[in-house]
């Protein structure tokens, strides 16, 4: 596929990020060849500090877990030889937990770490592709690359205890700042990038039961169609309203529906907030029952929120 | 100007979502900003220098090596710097807020822009704020207190205290800056005739502030995150001035010109913090996206009307 992709002359899969005309979000748009667009949210060093941090006690606590049984072992043991072997199996557990507890977590869990797993992160590629063990070796063995430059307590005083590798990451923080994608070091030379897994509600239709927006909708005039940026605008402001205080919220409405009253045709006086679910409601209405009307009784599903991942616009 | 089409997404986010957001910022704005930025600061950064430096050096506190009198200096100019921030990145601000809506504004623009609130400006970041009592403070205990070592204990604790007070203030009611260069709202009412009915500066912070609670949070995760970065940058910095020129340990040339611009560098990143923080609270607390929204909306219909009626 990827040989017919380049005989074609354009690449497998385009990533598209933040580009310089849209507004600026931590999101990435990854477009497939079939025209597909998945757009996932990026994670940036703070969303993914506390993944690493708990990683990080994982490891702690499996080593520590091992040291005290192999303390005990050596103890209880008559043969004193077996201390030095346990330290030896210390030194060793400490490597490989080191070096390999992301590439082993990320390969076989899909770009995953228990860490990255309890804060809902994966590792993609940057075409939206799983990674494969070769991406997970290499921004795993970076990560040495990412917490450099190190420095040493003597460096800020003199009188301090000699600890050399101090690492203060500043390599992943300016590599994360200047790549748009948050990408650390390691990333970059895997080109993958670390993504929120999210499962996106989809929210079923709204209900609006209000008295006094029902006493509306028989009153808008049958004739006043909204465009389709104000209907997308309306259904934004139903779907967010309740956030906001009532007052205010009158507030928001009476800055369109000033504009559009006449032409709706309800009485001047009306509530703005409840015009504006009005007609939300008179449109979504007639075209849920359109849809009703036409879907075929195989099509019946049980009314439930839909869970998807990620997002995925045709 | 489309007020629904914005160059930072308008919606609602978490505070590690700000966070990163801010570093995306500074990436995208960061080259546009910094001139500004540098303008500000700079000013601030001598006056710094004067008030500190000069007593310090003169009386050899720099070389006094991992004693009370250098790390009174580190603090004190941590403490102006932190102090100054609001003003020094006025510019910052007024610009980050024109850039939102694709607004490109020249540096006498956003002079006059701060011009044109100096009253407003002098006497809440001025006075309220404390940037000019905390200059008069430190200059005083440094220039006209004989006694040295009452200058350096109980001087320092009255400038810790003055310090902890405006730090308080700011952990609660940060908005100050946005809402004099951004809202533009006067603090009193014979400076408002004419502007109709503009919320006074008072009125606007205290219906602005109203989460306080989320606002100290935000406060001090940032500043756990601002201490992280001033000691990545500045270990950064030995590190670089000890593979350039091979002198490895925290010299003078770190008190007097990496260290503060450390703190410099980590004010520019606070201010696009504290905006994004602004915006996030705007939306959150008074819908502030379907304000844009609808207010755009509106104006498309009366622009379609406008044209139906010319047809």
């Amino acid at each position: 596929m990827v040989q017919l992709s380049l005989i074609a002359g354009r690449p497998l899969c385009e990533s598209k990020e933040m580009s310089a005309e849209a507004a600026l979000d931590l999101t990435a748009k990854v477009i497939t060849p079939e025209n597909i667009q998945f757009e996932y949210r990026l994670a940036g060093p703070f969303r993914r500090f506390p993944a690493f941090f708990l990683d990080i006690s994982i490891r702690a606590a499996v080593l520590t877990a091992l040291a005290v049984f192999l303390t005990c072992l050596g103890i209880t043991s008559l043969l004193p030889s077996l201390n030095m072997l346990g330290g030896i199996l210390l030194v060793l557990s400490y490597f490989f937990f080191d070096w390999f507890y992301g590439l082993f977590f990320e390969t076989i869990w899909n770009g995953q770490t228990p860490g990255k797993r309890i804060s809902g992160l994966r590792v993609l590629s940057t075409d939206g592709r799983p990674i494969s063990a070769y991406q997970a070796t290499i921004r795993n063995f970076l990560r040495l690359g990412d917490f450099a430059p190190f420095a040493s307590l003597q460096m800020v005083v003199a009188e301090a205890p000699p600890v050399y590798w101090v690492p203060t990451a500043g390599v992943a923080v300016l590599c994360m700042l200047l790549t748009s994608r948050l990408q650390r070091l390691g990333d970059l030379a895997a080109g993958t990038m670390v993504v929120i897994d999210e499962r996106k509600w989809v929210p079923p239709r709204l209900r609006l039961d209000d008295p006094g927006i029902n006493a509306l909708i028989p009153a808008i005039a049958p004739n006043f169609r909204m465009s389709r940026t104000m209907l997308r605008t309306v259904a934004m402001y139903v779907e967010r309203r309740n956030r906001v205080l009532p007052q205010r919220r009158r507030e928001l409405a009476a800055i369109l529906t000033k504009e559009i009253i006449d032409k709706v045709g309800v009485p001047p006086a009306s509530d703005p907030d409840l015009l504006l679910c009005a007609l939300y409601k008179r449109e979504y209405d007639s075209q849920w029952k359109f849809h009703e009307k036409n879907r075929s009784p195989a099509d019946v599903k049980p009314n439930r929120p839909m869970l998807t991942s990620p997002r995925s616009d045709r | 100007m489309q007020l629904d089409k914005t160059a930072i997404a308008i919606k609602q986010r978490n505070l590690d979502e700000l966070l990163d957001l801010s570093l995306a910022v500074v990436r995208r704005f960061g080259p546009a900003l910094l001139q500004t930025a540098l303008l500000g600061a700079l000013p601030f950064a001598i006056l710094n220098g004067l008030l500190l430096s000069s007593s310090m050096v003169m009386n050899g506190y720099l070389f006094d090596k991992d004693g009370w009198f250098r790390f009174r200096f580190l603090l004190c100019m941590a403490i102006l710097v932190y102090t100054q921030a609001p003003l020094a990145m006025a510019g910052v601000t007024i610009k980050l807020g024109n850039l939102m809506f694709g607004i490109q504004s020249s540096k006498q623009q956003t002079l006059k822009a701060i011009g044109k609130q100096w009253l407003s400006v002098f006497g809440v970041l001025g006075i309220l704020r404390g940037i000019f009592p905390m200059i008069a403070l430190i200059g005083g205990i440094e220039f006209f207190i004989g006694n040295r070592e009452f200058a350096a204990y109980v001087g320092t604790f009255w400038i810790a205290m003055l310090a902890l007070m405006i730090a308080a203030i700011r952990s609660v009611r940060p908005f100050a800056p946005e809402i004099l260069f951004l809202e533009k709202c006067p603090i009193f009412s014979l400076i408002r005739k004419g502007s109709g009915n503009q919320l006074l500066f008072g009125q606007r912070s205290k219906r602005l502030h109203q989460a306080g609670g989320e606002l100290f949070q935000a406060f001090v995760f940032a500043g756990i995150v601002s201490a992280a970065f001033l000691l990545i940058l500045n270990l950064t910095f030995v590190f670089l001035v000890g593979s350039l020129a091979g002198a490895w340990e925290w010299g003078w040339w770190m008190d007097l010109f990496f260290y503060p611009l450390a703190l410099w560098a980590i004010a520019f990143w606070g201010t696009i913090l504290r905006f994004l923080l602004y915006m996030n609270t705007r939306i959150g607390g008074e819908g502030w996206e379907l304000e844009l929204k609808l207010k755009a909306e509106a104006n498309r219909f009366q622009d379609a009307e406008a044209r139906n009626r010319v047809e």
